[in-house]
């Protein structure tokens, strides 16, 4: 019997995108699109299992083994560092990490910097790289309230249209790095499933670059 | 007297297997305290796994370490120069795993071979490393990779603050990525080429040879591929197949030179072994000697699904106050001499499952 390919997909719109890609490159599951409460769809004659997970936990399935392979955003993996492969880039779900801040903002080197942010890994390198003094504060949410309320001087956060910035009187100054969605791997389960996952993984990365 | 109704854990038969094999090829245990000065650590803290060190002050005032590594104390210990000392070990190691930021008690078995390494010396850790994976599982992978390799294309020509972010991209298999590195730093195009190939790079070593002959471009490659060559054949003749060939296999280039490998086992989702070539840390420690050797993570036999028979015990003996306690002494030692696994309670406990029941009670 062939092995099955697990793959955590990320629940919401971008997840539903990237399942049609994988469905447009023949890994097809027809019962995922049936309105109902199952968590777990599988396809046996093409070898692979899908299920929706939180998308950022992802990359913990797919670290941990529990899904073979996996679609999280750069992002996630930049702020997490799971030990994974990254195979390909999916080119979707683009976006980038920034600063933002007032209109009127001015950074002033002699304070330190409070930064409210979700990812205070990525901040804190990006900070660490540009030698300044930072403060971090983390949220959950709602992350371009904190400037406006004086809890920061300046947010890291992800921006893909900038709207809900401009609309909130606040604009992005620097990209810190652009993000995407990427597959990513287990390290162990590319090594006893290798000739399904590089197949799957080379069929998904020629799509992505037509 | 052999009790053959004890079953072994997995963990338990795989320490004694390896025991067993390294003793046979004349492999000789070494003990090291459990306590080592933190010092040690503060030196060498890109050796370790783990940065994360469990630290006390003794008596007299002194920062000690629950060893969270033994190859450093061993390394620390040895004198080089004379001949070749081969020393396995079997200890308890103390540091954090994965992304859990607790610490953790790891049983950690392996062994270490000091002094004038050699090739053969070499293959011979190297069909140990597979024949201790194969010990729990004829289900294993071996993967091998050299730095001699890998890393002497990339000092020749990436700059060296860039080295850490390139290692980093190619231990991802992150071949997009590695590719828009290497345009940016601007290197030539069969440099970039060979980074390219050995970075997606994961096929049966010797297949795999073929593949990276045509990439070699300096002095230092070709002798790479020559060991990889040779370690090829020889382990052929160990009659050893599970061998892959990967450069997402690096570690820090301040340690490690020649090969270096890990193994892995279905249905374990962690590395379980991890060794390679260090002279580069007995020259950093002022020793004249080459090193290699290997580590078996014992506690990640823990996620193998237990296929025991089901029964917890042979026979259960069941007795009451009315019973003298000679009646119950006498049942268990005859149960125990037929050499069964007995257990004298008072009431019968549906968590066990026994494959007889004697039930003494009501016997007056």
């Amino acid at each position: 019997m062939k092995d099955m390919i697990n793959v955590a997909l990320p629940k919401g719109r971008l997840g539903e995108k990237v399942y049609d890609i994988f469905e447009k490159c023949g890994y097809d599951c027809p019962s995922i699109k049936e309105k109902n409460r199952k968590l777990i769809f599988e396809n046996e004659e093409k070898g692979v299992r899908y299920f929706w997970v939180k998308p950022s936990d992802v990359a913990i399935y797919v670290e941990r083994g529990a899904a073979d392979i996996g679609v999280a955003g750069k992002d996630i993996l930049l702020e997490y560092s799971p030990d994974v492969y990254e195979l390909a880039d999916l080119k979707m779900g683009k976006c980038r990490m920034a600063v933002a801040g007032k209109n009127d903002f001015k950074d002033d080197r002699t304070r330190t910097l409070k930064v409210a942010t979700k990812f205070p890994n990525i901040a804190r390198s990006y900070y660490n790289s540009i030698s300044r003094e930072i403060d971090i504060i983390k949220l959950n949410g709602s992350i371009e309230i904190a400037p406006i309320l004086g809890l920061s001087d300046v947010i890291v956060d992800i921006v893909e249209t900038g709207k809900t910035l401009i609309e909130n009187d606040l604009k992005p100054f620097e990209t810190i790095v652009p993000i995407s969605a990427r597959l990513i791997s287990n390290k162990v389960s590319f090594k006893f499933k290798n000739a399904q996952i590089t197949e799957l993984a080379k069929k998904i990365a020629e799509y992505c670059t037509e | 007297m052999q009790n053959k109704n004890v079953k072994l854990s997995k963990f338990e038969s795989a320490l004694f297997d390896m025991r067993m094999l390294f003793e046979q090829y004349g492999y000789s245990q070494y003990k090291v305290s459990k306590f080592e000065s933190y010092d040690l650590y503060a030196k060498n803290k890109a050796f370790l796994v783990s940065d994360n060190v469990l630290t006390f002050t003794d008596t007299t005032g002194h920062l000690m370490a629950l060893k969270p590594d033994v190859t450093l104390s061993i390394v620390k210990n040895t004198v080089g120069g004379n001949g070749l000392q081969k020393l396995y070990y079997s200890e308890n190691v103390y540091r954090t795993r994965g992304g859990s930021q607790g610490f953790k008690e790891i049983m950690q078995t392996g062994l270490e071979c000091i002094g004038e390494v050699d090739l053969y010396s070499t293959a011979e850790v190297l069909m140990l490393a597979a024949k201790s994976l194969k010990a729990v599982s004829e289900d294993y992978i071996l993967d091998i990779s050299h730095m001699g390799f890998i890393s002497s294309l990339i000092s020749e020509n990436i700059p060296s603050e860039h080295t850490k972010e390139l290692l980093e991209l190619i231990s991802q298999k992150n071949v997009a990525q590695v590719e828009m590195f290497l345009t940016e730093t601007g290197v030539d195009a069969d440099i970039k080429n060979a980074l390219l190939t050995l970075t997606s790079l994961y096929m049966p070593l010797a297949d795999a040879l073929e593949k990276i002959k045509p990439l070699i471009l300096n002095d230092a490659m070709g002798e790479a591929y020559d060991e990889l060559k040779t370690l090829n054949s020889l382990m052929e003749r160990y009659n050893i197949k599970s061998l892959y060939l990967d450069f997402s296999v690096i570690n820090d280039m301040r340690y490690y030179n020649g090969i270096i490998f890990s193994g892995y086992i279905k249905g374990i989702s962690d590395k379980v072994l991890s060794g390679g070539r260090y002279d580069n840390l007995l020259k950093r420690m002022k020793k004249d000697a080459g090193a290699i050797g290997f580590a078996f993570y014992l506690d990640t036999l823990e996620q193998l699904v237990n296929t025991s028979s089901g029964f917890g015990i042979d026979t259960l003996i069941v007795y009451d106050e009315n019973v003298a306690p000679e009646v119950v002494v006498s049942a268990m030692e005859m149960a125990v001499s037929e050499g069964k696994t007995a257990k004298a309670v008072k009431k019968i406990d549906t968590d066990i499952k026994a494959k007889e029941i004697v039930d003494l009670r009501g016997e007056q």
